[in-house]
This record gives C-alpha cells, structure tokens and sequence, in this order.
C-alpha cells in the first residue's frame, strides 16, 4: 500500500515538472511576443516623434509589463542622469541587472545585447533600419520555435511521465 | 541649481574638476570651451580663465571627454538631434547653447551632420529677471506696445532682454495689463522647454511652440492661440519676414531679436531693410557688451531717431 502511494507521488511529481517546463516554452514565446511589440513601439517613436532614446524608455516604461516596465524605465533614468558609461555598456547593465530572471532564452538575451552596439548612433533612417534587423531576427526565432513547439511540448510530458515511472522502477 | 544642468553635460572628469577646483557662481559664468588637445577655458565674468588640474598644471581636453560630453549634450541619441547638429549647435534643458565644430560631413553639397567632433563651447543661457525695466516706458504707449527690434551683435544679451519681455508682458506691469504671448522658439532658447515645458519664466498668459521653424510656427500660432504679442529670435530669413507681415496684418504685436551692429546697417540690408524703411517697426532696441553684456546703446523709434541711450540715462534723451 505504501509503495503504491510512493509511486503515485513520484510520478506525479515528474508529471508535473514535465507540465511546468512545457509551460515554460509557452511563456517564453509569449514573451518574445511582448518583446516584439516593446519594439515596435520604440520603432514607432523614433520614426514619428525623433526622441531620444531615455525619453522613449521611461515613456513605455510607465505601461510595458514586468519586468520589461522595470527595465525601460531604470535604463530611461540612467540615461538621462549621464553619470558616466557609453550607451552599450549602460545598456548592457541594464540587460543583466533587470531581465536576468525572465522566460527569455539565453541567446535571445544576447541578441538584445547586440542591439544596444548600434542604437543611438547615425540618423533616424539607419535606427529604424537597425530596429527591423533585430525584429526579423526575432521572428525567426519566434517562428523557429513555433514550428518546435508541438514537439517539444509532447515531449516534456512525455519525459514527465517515462522519467517517473522509470525512477518507481528503479526504486521498486 | 542652474548649474547642475550645464554640469550634467559635462563630462565626469571635468564636472569633478569643476566642482572641486572653482568655487565658482554660475551667474557669472558665460562659456566653457572645450577643444580636443587643448587647455579646459572657462569665461567667467568676461575674463578667460584656464582650469587647472594641479598647481600651474592646465586641463587638457582629451578626444575621450569631447565623446563623452556628445553622449550627454545628445541624450545618447545622436538621430533625435540631426536637424541641431546640422546648424552647429544644439539647445540643452535651460536653454544654454552647446556649440561644436568638426567635420562636416556633406550630402548633395549641403551639409548633412557633423562627425569627428573637436571642439565644443557651451554658452551658458541666464535669466535675467527685471532685465527689461528700464525699456518698458519706451516701448510702451497708452498701455500698448509698439512693435519691437532688438538689435545686438553677438553675446549682448538680446534672448535674455527678450525674455523678459515677454515674462512681464504676459504677467503685466506698471505699463501694461498682461497680454497672451506666443512664443515661437525655434532652438529652445527662449523658454529653454525640456519635454515641451517651458524651464525660464515666461510668465502665466505664454503659449510656446518649440523646436518650430519661425516662419511657420507665427502662423500657426495666430490660428490656433489668438496671441495679442508674438516673439521670436534671431529673424532674418525671407520667410521670416514675410510671416512677420503676416502676423502684422493680423493685429497682432511682435517682439524679435535680430543680429546686427546698428539699425542703419540693418536698414541697408535687402530684406529686412524693407521692413525698417517702410517703418513696420515702432522702436528698435540697440544692445552691446562694452562695460557688461546687455547694456542698451540705444532705443530709436521708428524714423531711427534716439530717443533713449543707458549712457546718458539722467538727461535720458540724445
């Protein structure tokens, strides 16, 4: 009776990690999906109004999403307090300080990293140009990951379930 | 403080320096003038002064500072402030004019932006509040105003008189009720506007457009505000001259500023000259910088006839 209460919690459990890391590939692309949007809205106020980018920062920052609303509006204040550092590194910080913890993957985080070399320099045409590289990028992974995403998500609740059975086995 | 803003644009090293090293007030300071490979300068109360690193050692400027201080006068965005670049000089919070040199770069002939930036003046924008006391009784008559020129060359204080003109035509004083003022402030020197706010004082009945060309801002500003008193700086183009007939035509009083030695060199040039022989100006105030910045050489009225000079304030005539 005990064992049999045992494995249900054992593979319960890898059930249910199984579900939370299919869950995490659903956030992570919903994110991506915010992230473009953040973007698009950036885009647009540089295009129509030619502001500076620590002004557009704590504009979207007042309504974007945590922690993306965290991050915008710190680096929106950093900027304007110029107290040392290039854009790329303030940026870079900013990327490391604030979104370290969220649904975004790794090399989508280095992308955004990449960005912040280009932004601010040259004219408006050039940052609109630099703006769209980084979303096309963006959508490729974003479809790249879409395409994955049934998959992938079968699989974790596939391995959730294997993996628990094969520990009760193992343990039995 | 007035000086944390001009301190802000400055870069790290040299706002440390200047805040350790010069016990300075920054009323009376004018310019900085930074230059790639040369000694920090400061124009403090009409005097050069070289900002020292150590006893008798000079700060000199490195090619790292002037980045930094592009980085800061730009917001790190260099694409908001093409248009400013494209002039030589860009407008920071308070109105003080940071001026650069260095490579042009050209497109079509014209030129396009700058690059390579070497040198850098910050000419630091005062409020002078009560500047413009002692113009009133001249500009005014019954209550009203006349159509005003301030002429100056140069660093003689005309945006700082025009200024406060305005602040106490739009409040009102002894001479005059307060009256709404639009303000077409082409390169935010005027109410010095920091996200479209104006940070100088312009007095409660002022409406600015700001970062908009002159010639077009003072129309739009007679259809959309109903001004009673139009200002604008440094006037000399076409168009503007002929917005200012526009907005003449439309009741409407105006205030400018113009660059110019005297007002009968003014009148020989083809433009503006028309103005001043057809007499569409009621008094021209006449600034220079001989004893002080903004001292008034003279106000003339509209057949250029003296009518008031600082000199001879006691006789107050000519």
């Amino acid at each position: 009776m005990l064992k049999a209460a045992g494995s249900v919690l054992v593979i319960s459990a890898t059930v249910l990690l199984g579900l939370r890391k299919a869950e995490m590939l659903h956030d992570e692309y919903a994110q991506m999906q915010y992230v473009r949007q953040l973007f698009y809205w950036v885009q647009s106020e540089i295009r129509y109004a030619g502001s500076p980018l620590g002004e557009i920062f704590s504009y979207i920052g007042k309504s974007a999403r945590e922690p993306y609303g965290t991050w915008l509006n710190g680096l929106g204040t950093r900027l304007e307090k110029r107290d040392g550092g290039t854009f790329e590194e303030i940026w870079k910080t900013s990327i490391d300080e604030s979104l370290r913890g969220c649904a975004l993957s790794g090399e989508e985080l280095l992308k955004l990293k990449e960005l912040g070399e280009r932004l601010g320099l040259a004219d408006v045409t050039m940052q609109v140009k630099i703006l769209e590289l980084y979303l096309t990028r963006l959508e490729l992974s974003m479809e790249e990951m879409q395409g994955e995403m049934k998959s992938k998500v079968r699989l974790c609740h596939c391995l959730g379930i294997m993996s628990g059975i094969l520990i009760v086995i193992l343990l039995l | 403080m007035q000086g944390e803003g001009i301190l802000n644009v400055l870069p790290r090293g040299i706002r440390l320096l200047l805040k350790r090293r010069i016990q300075c007030e920054f009323d009376l300071l004018q310019e900085i003038r930074l230059r790639a490979q040369k000694p920090l300068l400061l124009l403090y109360s009409g005097e050069e002064v070289f900002v020292e690193r150590a006893r008798g050692e000079p700060y000199i400027v490195t090619k790292e500072d002037l980045r930094e201080m592009v980085d800061y006068i730009s917001h790190y965005s260099l694409y908001a402030y093409e248009q400013e670049m494209r002039q030589g000089f860009i407008t920071i919070e308070g109105g003080h004019r940071i001026g650069m040199a260095g490579q042009v770069m050209l497109e079509g002939g014209r030129v396009k932006n700058l690059k390579y930036i070497s040198s850098v003046n910050v000419r630091i924008s005062h409020e002078v509040p009560g500047c413009a006391d002692k113009v009133f009784p001249y500009i005014t008559r019954q209550r009203g105003l006349y159509h005003t020129l301030i002429v100056s060359p140069p660093g003689c204080g005309k945006t700082t008189l025009l200024r406060d003109l305005i602040r106490q035509i739009s409040d009102g004083n002894a001479f005059l009720s307060g009256k709404p003022v639009g303000v077409v402030d082409e390169r935010s020197e005027i109410g010095g506007c920091y996200m479209g706010v104006a940070q100088n004082h312009l007095g409660i009945r002022t409406d600015i457009l700001d970062c908009c060309p002159k010639a077009e801002g003072m129309i739009m500003l007679i259809r959309s505000m109903g001004p009673e008193v139009i200002a604008v700086d440094e006037i000399g183009s076409e168009e503007d001259v002929r917005a200012i007939e526009y907005a003449l035509h439309c009741g409407c009083r105006l205030i400018a500023t113009v660059h110019g030695n005297s007002v009968e060199e003014l009148a020989k040039k083809p433009v503006l000259g028309n103005m001043i022989r057809e007499k569409h100006f009621g008094r021209y105030i006449l600034l220079g910088n001989h004893e002080k910045a903004g001292e008034i050489r003279g106000i003339f009225d509209e057949n250029i006839r003296c009518i008031f000079q600082e000199e001879v304030r006691k006789k107050e005539i000519c």
